[in-house]
């Protein structure tokens, strides 16, 4: 029974970890409407950023990563600014594929400056694994899990208790009443989507000591955040969060007791299953056909 | 008002002109005959872009280094330049039939270095006979390219040996080296891994050995701690790997996230620079079956690795995926000089009989267009990986 109980360790982990990187993606759908395609490359970018900071400037890595998402949340800042704000209000197939005109650059861009290199985050962790109860774990990976549910619980009491988290949500809610008392909806709107590109930078950093950073990795990362947002439910932290686990748990326990060949298949048919279901996933908000 | 839009409507007609001719002209220059002094094309097809994209780096710059090694030393066949033009194929099947097909179609090459990876070669296989332009592979290893009776095997012709040649000694290796009767396996899951393990497991059981355990994963995975956990509850005496750099520098980190200390023996690119540098001290010990190490000792691969250093400075040392498609293409080179023509088809001809002194000895093709160069058993010590033994593969 030894292996089960690391087996669920390894997949609550890696599950708290999903649910971080996908909490970005779901915060911008939810509150713009916006299916952030781009998202796997900021926080590829918030990887590369770390690693930079960390092995040519010679940073400590926490401070590293706090720059790198700061970074990353004026590159997002950015593209809201230069593109997404022309294109406001225009349905989602628009904005969908202008994200993926972002993807598609950041992608390329990286790939010409760096090479594309695999490369590892020094981490300041000791490679010796805790051990309790007959079951280990890295250190660095229980920090990244942790760091993860921290995070989550701050970005959604900031969003429900400060006064620029409920501008935001105001601006989204309504539009022209937020005006009407002032609020700088534009402004809000380019913030939001820095704090959605910050999060996933922040995801990047702290999985780029456990795997390796290049500029392809966007593309699994997202991949994974939208197997979680979907079963979670587009635009729901709560979703984030329980998508997340459902999805790392699923898929430790697929890998040891199924085929571990086919375990992202296994994240794939569970998302078909909840959407059979549950058309807007478990948390998601019910559409309402008036 | 009127007079303005004439001028900019003129204008445009203007620019559209200009790019009509210049695009005409463009395609003039492949329609004509070709005179005997223009260079020679090879072609050469690898993933540059996407999961396998730093390997793919490192194999057009190992097949540039080759041309522009023959250009600088005044060309072929009376001074002809040769040109590469390389494809990026995704390590993916049907863009790399998309991509040779450009390439003997639209760029008229004569040869091509490829492809890298074993499922996108045999994808390619059947366009290479359709056209009837050979190819020389480097980096696939699946038996089946060569042995098998796969259509367009005529067609292609392998510098590595595969690993249906390798098995034997390695299993030989594991049984009586490391004393290992009980091996676990974790491998990609792709051509290359399943038939290697097969292969290894067939050997392995004739010495007595048992495979117990055989876990499959995705190319590209960054969470193998399902599949580490599973055979780690084994208790196996060896682990063995089929995996390249990346892939096999976070399989044993994460070995050692779960405290598990057990012999590890690989297959893929655990004896190069690159794998040694991501895994840092997790690469400790590892052994390996390599087709190519920069610590092999002959002269030729110690001036293949000086002129490596010297033309990539900021790269790393020169793993197989250097090795490989270089080989491969001075084997092209050596062909077209041997007959005497850019013709495909005694080009081909010419590489069933044709011998090149490489980098860490004779590459010759045999019936089944496989060459036979030694391979080597390696382990990472101090950061290096030391050649434990050579191991003939005829």
């Amino acid at each position: 029974m030894g292996q089960l109980a690391q087996q669920l360790l390894n997949g609550v982990v890696i599950g708290g970890i999903y649910a971080l990187s996908a909490l970005g993606l779901t915060m911008i759908y939810g509150m713009m409407n916006i299916v952030n395609v781009a998202h796997g490359e900021l926080y590829m970018l918030g990887a590369l950023f770390a690693y930079y900071l960390t092995s040519t400037l010679g940073l400590p890595y926490l401070p590293a990563v706090l720059v790198a998402l700061i970074l990353v949340g004026v590159i997002g800042g950015a593209i809201e600014r230069s593109s997404l704000r022309r294109i406001r209000g225009q349905t989602m197939v628009v904005t969908t594929l202008v994200t993926l005109g972002w993807s598609l650059i950041l992608q390329n861009v990286s790939l010409i400056i760096t090479g594309g290199v695999p490369r590892y985050i020094a981490s300041p962790f000791s490679e010796t694994p805790l051990a309790f109860a007959g079951m280990q774990i890295a250190q660095a990976r229980l920090f990244a899990a942790l760091a993860a549910g921290v995070v989550i619980i701050a970005t959604h009491l900031f969003l429900q208790k400060t006064v620029l988290g409920n501008a935001m949500r105001a601006s989204f809610q309504d539009k022209d009443a937020a005006s009407l008392v002032g609020i700088n909806v534009s402004l809000i709107y380019m913030l939001t989507f820095a704090l959605g590109a910050a999060l996933a930078a922040l995801s990047g950093g702290l999985l780029g000591t456990i795997s390796y950073v290049d500029p392809s990795m966007g593309a699994k990362g997202l991949m994974k955040s939208f197997v979680v947002v979907t079963i979670g439910g587009m635009g729901s932290f709560i979703g984030a969060i329980f998508g997340g686990l459902i999805l790392g748990i699923v898929e430790v326990l697929a890998a040891a007791y199924i085929s571990s060949a086919y375990k992202d298949v296994i994240g794939f048919v569970m998302v078909v299953v909840v959407l059979l279901f549950l058309p807007s996933g478990l948390f998601g908000k019910r559409e309402r056909y008036a | 008002m009127f007079g303005s839009k004439l001028v900019r409507r003129s204008k445009m007609l203007l620019v559209v002109m200009a790019i009509a001719l210049i695009v005409t002209s463009l395609a003039g220059c492949s329609g004509k005959k070709q005179p005997t002094d223009e260079a020679i094309k090879i072609g050469m097809i690898a993933p540059m872009t996407g999961p396998q994209q730093f390997e793919g780096q490192t194999e057009v710059n190992a097949v540039k280094m080759a041309v522009d090694e023959v250009n600088k030393a005044g060309g072929i066949l009376g001074g002809r330049m040769i040109t590469l033009i390389s494809e990026d194929d995704m390590a993916k099947p049907a863009d790399g039939v998309s991509a040779i097909e450009k390439l003997i179609t639209k760029d008229k090459v004569v040869a091509i270095q490829g492809a890298q990876w074993s499922s996108v070669s045999k994808a390619i296989m059947p366009v290479l006979e359709k056209y009837g332009v050979p190819a020389v592979t480097a980096i696939s290893t699946a038996p089946d390219i060569t042995e098998g009776t796969l259509p367009g095997k005529d067609w292609i012709f392998r510098v590595i040996p595969h690993d249906g040649l390798v098995a034997g000694s390695f299993a030989n290796f594991l049984k009586n080296t490391l004393k290992a009767s009980k091996v676990d396996v974790l491998a990609v899951n792709d051509d290359w891994g399943r038939q290697s393990t097969a292969a290894i497991k067939t050997e392995f059981e004739k010495l007595g050995g048992t495979l117990p355990v055989i876990e499959y994963y995705t190319g590209g995975e960054t969470n193998f701690l399902p599949q580490l956990t599973k055979i780690k509850n084994d208790k196996p005496d060896a682990l063995f790997l089929v995996a390249q750099s990346q892939d096999g520098s976070m399989i044993v980190k994460q070995l050692k996230e779960l405290g598990w200390k057990v012999p590890v023996a690989g297959l893929g690119a655990f004896a190069s620079d690159t794998f040694i540098s991501l895994a840092k001290d997790a690469a400790e010990g590892v052994y390996s079956l390599a087709q190519y190490a920069d610590g092999v000792d002959t002269a030729g691969n110690k001036a293949f690795v000086d002129a490596w250093k010297a033309r990539y400075p900021k790269s790393l040392l020169p793993d197989k995926y250097a090795w490989g498609p270089y080989t491969a293409t001075k084997v092209i080179i050596k062909a077209i000089e041997k007959a005497g023509s850019t013709d495909p088809k005694k080009i081909q001809e010419a590489l069933k009989t044709v011998t090149y002194d490489g980098i860490t000895g004779q590459i010759a093709f045999d019936q089944k267009h496989q060459a036979h160069p030694d391979v080597y058993i390696t382990q990472v010590k101090n950061g290096k990986a030391v050649v434990v033994n050579a191991v003939p593969t005829k």
